[in-house]
């Protein structure tokens, strides 16, 4: 850049007789995308960074954060880490890696046999298989594992006394508290996310490609291995390291089955290190570091994989008419096992999660059978009556409702201005802006609460308590997608239509303002919904930081879950589902109604 | 008036100039062309002017106004520069319906309402848009939609006119209309413009001077037919028009013509009476159009070049043939009218006047 690459502001009242243009480079500071770029800069070192390195400094500090002497260097110590290095670590890397990996290796192979057959197949009713997919999205994942904890328990799990009452068998035949039911339960839950992007990849792709092979005398099977795959390597990396950091961080399942099944994780190794006695803060400091390693690691194989896809060109935002394989008969097959994949991930879950909120309370739930069904004398409507009258839950959903919809605006607005400022401009250091924008993704859910409780325990903000720990924190974690939708988004609005607002005499805000920002409806919108939805279902950075009266919906479940009320929990998690869907087919609706039409 | 004097502009991460210290200046009322390859720095120098682009040094002034100077380091924000611009990819808002669109411009000016609406009514009329102002932009055909850009360049009365490649994105015959509707209308506004485009046809039909860039340098400056038949090198020849250019050597003087050896034969031409006898070597341009294709027996007449040649090829191309003979060994391309169908194989004279010989270089 050189020294003159700054706007001069110039009288305009006076250019027209006698120049007096400010001259030098004093006004380089005032000058608008500069003053943006910079702070912006500082927000993100703010919510990101900082807490980060607070966590860092507390697994090498002997001294408890909050304590005066938290900052003092005196206090630093390797102690922590010679305590982590022992065997009880490699257990819980096992433990996690295998976890992690699993649940990836099976919600792909579901996401994309589900994305292929919606996109490349005539599958027949490929809209109800999208929309239950996306459903699926807003289902919050607490709600899914405690209904599978009824179904496949070893003792009151409902598939073992169907088992019984139907074969007499004696033996649980399912058991959900093993490692391959964590990865079962966790993977149903996931697979919508690499269902999204691998249709993405297939959509987008350039069907010429695949048709030159063909006319080129390659047969279907072969075009697909040998131009198809190759060509969507790219996205499906991206697809599995994604998933993989989802499978390190997440919280529910390793939590409410790993820690009753003694399937020790990192999630969960934090989770009893700071939350029961006794505790041992250093311990999960380290822990928390050492993921966030794992983390760093998998985030940069993300980028590289991604941006070898730029280099591909395949997945290029243009609309094409896919090839689609005439699949004969074995369509109604490859409808057949979709529906069944779909029935175990939504269908049962929430079949389950009714019959539990209509038992009497502190009964227990009973396992669903036709006699148990049409014994109305046992059936109760008493749990949805609590779930509306309860302080805790009126509190959760008010909570987590005000945090979402401040969270998704903030989040938006300061999101659309990032990706503007990264995409458009030229500034030197816009790359530092992108990579602290989508930096949280490397940051686990539980360690992000974590980092953010000591800090504020740490620094004199009294925030500690009430929602505005929760807003920080919900702000930091949600940046990386919205950013990366709005910045392509951004991408896709031509440089010269604002150019032809400032040619036109339009100031830096009135451009951005009636062009950059009306352009961006669709991808506004669509950040927004996001951010609504996973704040609404966040847990496991929220579960560290709530204190009481800021409980949030997840919490409240997990605590309900804890005190053995599950049919409370249940007729709370259905009234919030129903919530959920009604708010969402009217985000529908809306961006139907306002988005502005793709040219 | 645009005045632009030793423009430079090296882009971050390149070590060669974008523009290279050029001179260019825009008189009132005038249509001058920036004409050249991509990369040359057409658009580099059109975005400079609108401030777009920041020059590394260099002046640039629009109605004696110093918008941009290294040395005196001033900067004029692009929204205070008050230029009308058309883009190449018109950049109509789609957001916005036509009127809107047009009127954009004049809202920051603060005009009033009722101002407002004669003077973008005024702007659609001139464009022939007057009864699409409540159309939504984006259904719009490319033409009606460059006529948008163009009546939004033109409402805020600016004092120059900016045209980045307008008509490239239109097919042929929309193309050959518009620049019809374009000149016309910056003839009778009056405006000084300057208009970049990289189609030679486009540039010697709109402009009255064309200027020719490559590598970011000025090759040539002058009025279109000046450079279309005395271009100032061979690259302009090439690049404007089609073009048979050969090496004479070993040229002398004879008759009051000179005679020089080239790779077709020896060829006879009017030199530049300033140039000596016996002195350097000379590139030749011949047009396509001074190609004639006469009966072979002609070969050796004194009253033009005619020399001995076989037919390779023949397209017709409506209302021509484009015809490639073969001359002693070599290729020459003519342009032939459509009544002789010249045949492959053909043994015939090919004629060239002695005044069809340009001296280049």
């Amino acid at each position: 850049m050189s020294p003159l690459d700054v706007d001069i502001p110039v009288d305009r009242g006076t250019t027209q007789e006698a120049p007096s243009y400010v001259r030098g480079l004093r006004s380089r500071l005032a000058e608008p995308k500069v003053l943006i770029f910079a702070a912006l800069l500082l927000l993100l070192l703010w919510l990101v960074v900082a807490p980060v390195g607070v966590l860092i400094w507390g697994s090498v500090s002997s001294v408890r954060p909050g304590d005066d002497d938290f900052f003092s260097i005196g206090a630093l110590t390797l102690d922590n880490f010679s305590r982590a290095f022992d065997s009880e670590l490699v257990a819980v890397l096992a433990n996690t890696a295998t976890f992690a990996i699993g649940t990836t290796v099976l919600a792909f192979l579901i996401g994309t046999y589900l994305a292929w057959a919606v996109e490349r197949t005539n599958t027949p009713f490929k809209r109800i298989i999208t929309i239950m997919v996306l459903a699926r999205l807003i289902i919050p994942g607490i709600l899914t594992t405690i209904s599978w904890i009824f179904l496949a328990s070893p003792r009151i799990g409902m598939i073992n006394s169907w088992a019984e009452s139907l074969f007499g068998v004696n033996e649980p035949v399912v058991d959900v508290f093993t490692l391959p039911g964590m990865i079962f339960v966790e993977a149903l839950d996931v697979f919508p996310v690499s269902f999204l992007l691998m249709s993405a990849a297939l959509r987008s792709m350039d069907p010429s490609l695949e048709e030159a092979s063909l006319v080129a005398g390659r047969g279907t099977f072969s075009t697909t291995l040998r131009v198809t795959l190759p060509l969507i390597m790219p996205a499906i990396l991206a697809t599995l390291i994604y998933m993989v950091i989802r499978g390190v961080e997440t919280f529910e399942t390793p939590t409410l089955i790993g820690l009753p099944a003694d399937v020790p994780t990192f999630v969960v190794e934090i989770w009893k290190r700071t939350s029961t006695i006794p505790t041992d803060l250093g311990l999960a400091a380290v822990y928390a570091v050492l993921v966030l390693a794992l983390a760093v690691v998998l985030v940069w194989g993300y980028n590289r994989a991604t941006r070898n896809s730029r280099a591909y060109q395949v997945v290029s935002g243009k609309a094409f008419l896919p090839r689609r394989t005439d699949l004969g008969r074995m369509r109604w097959v490859s409808a057949g096992f979709a529906g069944f994949l779909l029935f175990l991930s939504i269908v049962l879950p929430l079949i389950v999660l009714i019959w539990a909120s209509v038992q009497p309370p502190f009964r227990g739930v009973q396992p669903l059978t036709p006699a148990a069904l049409v014994d109305f004398e046992n059936l109760s409507v008493q749990n949805y009556r609590d779930a509306f009258s309860s302080e805790l839950t009126r509190r959760a959903v008010w909570n987590s409702a005000v945090l979402a919809v401040s969270a998704a605006t903030i989040i938006t607005g300061l999101m659309a201005v990032t990706a503007w400022v990264t995409v458009k401009t030229r500034i030197r250091g816009r790359q530092l802006l992108d990579q602290l924008a989508f930096a949280p993704v490397a940051v686990p859910a539980i360690m992000f609460g974590l980092a953010v409780l000591w800090m504020y325990l740490s620094v004199p903000i009294p925030v500690y308590g009430s929602l505005w720990i929760l807003l920080i924190l919900y702000v930091a974690r949600f940046t990386p997608v919205p950013f990366r939708t709005l910045s392509s988004s951004t991408t896709q609005i031509s440089d010269e239509l604002q150019e032809a607002a400032e040619v036109s005499g339009a100031s830096w805000w009135r451009s951005f303002r009636t062009i950059m920002l009306p352009l961006l409806r669709p991808g506004l919108l669509a950040a927004w919904v996001f951010v609504l939805v996973h704040s609404f279902r966040e847990l496991g950075a929220s579960v560290l930081v709530v204190s009481f009266g800021t409980e949030v919906v997840g919490v409240a479940i997990f605590d309900l879950w804890e005190n053995g009320s599950f049919g409370l929990l249940s007729a709370f998690g259905i009234t919030i589902l129903t919530g959920l869907i009604i708010a969402s087919l009217v985000a529908s609706w809306v961006s139907s109604k306002f988005g502005v039409k793709d040219q | 008036m645009i005045k632009i004097e030793q423009l430079t502009k090296t882009y971050p991460g390149s070590t060669v100039p974008a523009v290279k210290a050029i001179d260019i200046e825009v008189r009132q009322g005038e249509l001058v062309t920036l004409l050249g390859p991509s990369g040359c720095g057409k658009t580099t120098t059109l975005r400079s002017i609108a401030g777009l682009e920041t020059p590394d040094s260099g002046r640039i002034s629009i109605d004696d106004r110093v918008v941009f100077s290294s040395s005196e380091r001033i900067r004029v924000r692009t929204n205070r520069r008050n230029v009308g611009m058309v883009f190449q990819s018109y950049a109509i808002w789609p957001h916005m319906t036509v009127f809107e669109n047009v009127a954009y411009p004049l809202k920051s000016g603060k005009v009033p309402r009722a101002e407002l609406n004669d003077r973008v009514r005024a702007a659609l009329q001139l464009v022939g848009l007057s009864d699409f102002g409540d159309r939504p932009a984006p259904n719009l055909s490319g033409g009606q939609q460059q006529r948008v850009a163009l009546a939004r360049a033109l409402v805020s009365e600016p004092s120059i006119l900016l045209f980045d490649e307008p008509l490239s994105n239109l097919d042929a015959k929309l193309r050959d209309s518009m620049r019809q509707e374009i000149r016309e209308v910056q003839q009778r506004l009056g405006i000084a413009s300057l208009y970049v485009t990289h189609d030679q046809v486009e540039a010697l039909a709109i402009s009255d001077r064309v200027i020719v860039m490559s590598d970011g340098d000025i090759l040539d400056v002058g009025d279109p037919q000046r450079i279309y038949e005395r271009p100032a090198s061979r690259f302009v020849a090439e690049f404007i028009g089609l073009a048979n250019i050969f090496r004479v050597t070993e040229t002398r003087e004879v008759d009051g013509l000179r005679v020089g050896v080239s790779e077709i034969g020896e060829l006879r031409f009017r030199g530049d009476p300033s140039a000596r006898s016996g002195e350097a070597d000379a590139d030749i341009l011949i047009r396509l159009e001074d190609v004639h294709l006469v009966p072979v027996d002609r070969v050796g007449s004194t009253d033009s070049n005619v020399l001995a040649g076989t037919v390779l090829s023949a397209l017709f191309l409506g209302t021509l043939w484009d015809c490639l003979v073969e001359v002693n060994g070599v290729r020459v391309r003519a342009h032939v009218p459509r009544a002789r169908h010249p045949r492959a194989g053909e043994q015939v004279g090919v004629e060239i006047g002695f005044d069809k010989c340009t001296v280049i270089g």
